[in-house]
């Protein structure tokens, strides 16, 4: 894990083409001190940051963003309003170390996070 | 190349509402009312870092983070406090290398659209002259600190 004690996994289980991981945001992580202080948002590029690294899971390797095709903020994300989250990774092998992913972020029911991407890996 | 910055280290304060440990620019180099530059030195403690290079996000924060100082430019200039802002969306984000940490980026912004607390910028991260990602960022402006 990037940042250190962002989320916890606390569960993970396939549904169709999908793997769901589902995971809790610590509000004590200290990324949240300067982001911002008195405020605690989760920074968009450490949720799409804890996204890769559960699409690292499914892949069983390591993997580098190589392009967003298109990433969505819907909801603000905060460890107060989004205690226990669930990430959606559609995870393809393109071609040998390339990878399309399509992931989301959400409660359940609304989505918070919607993302494209390219990784390389 | 400007040799002396409109704003640098513990300046940009005045400009960003983000704080320790998540400072990802430390200087404005020049801004206009459709561009801006700005910049990073790379230290090795940075959130960000892995194994000696900037990971993606760090460098997508670098970016979003030089438009939150082109947007609080503006405030300063009305004597008021940075806004909080967020990313609202990434598009065509493309990643061409990781900078090692010890380097210094270079960013430029150019201006698409500022309305409304909606900013829309394009951006091109430079590690000396090599460009090392480029895209477009929307940022949503909190606007109920002015």
């Amino acid at each position: 894990m990037l940042i250190k004690d962002f989320y916890t996994v606390n569960d993970i289980y396939k549904e169709g083409e999908e793997t769901i991981f589902k995971v809790s945001l610590n509000p004590d992580c200290h990324v949240y001190q300067g982001h911002f202080p008195g405020e605690s948002v989760a920074p968009g590029v450490v949720t799409i940051e804890m996204i890769k690294e559960c699409a690292e899971q499914v892949a069983g390797k390591r993997l580098n963003i190589s392009s967003i095709t298109g990433c969505r903020f819907l909801k603000l994300v905060t460890p107060d309003t989004l205690p226990a989250a669930e990430v959606r990774i559609h995870l393809t092998l393109n071609q040998p170390d390339d990878w399309n992913l399509v992931a989301s972020l959400g409660d359940g029911e609304a989505k918070y996070l919607t993302l494209k991407a390219v990784l390389n890996g | 190349m400007e040799k002396f910055p409109l704003f640098a280290g513990d300046e940009l304060f005045q400009l960003i509402p983000q704080r320790d440990p998540i400072v990802m620019i430390d200087t404005l180099w020049r801004a206009d009312d459709e561009s801006a530059e700005t910049g990073l030195y790379i230290k090795e403690d940075n959130i960000f870092c892995r194994d000696g290079v900037l990971t993606e996000p760090g460098i997508l924060e670098h970016a979003a983070q030089s438009a939150a100082a082109f947007s609080g430019l503006d405030n300063f200039r009305k004597g008021l406090p940075p806004s909080v802002g967020y990313i609202a969306e990434v598009k065509k984000f493309d990643y061409y290398t990781l900078p090692a940490s010890g380097h210094t980026l270079r960013t430029i912004l150019k201006v698409l659209g500022n309305i409304m607390g909606m900013l829309m910028i394009e951006v091109e991260v430079l590690d000396g002259e090599e460009k090392i990602a480029s895209g477009r960022l929307k940022l949503f402006i909190k606007q109920d600190n002015i």
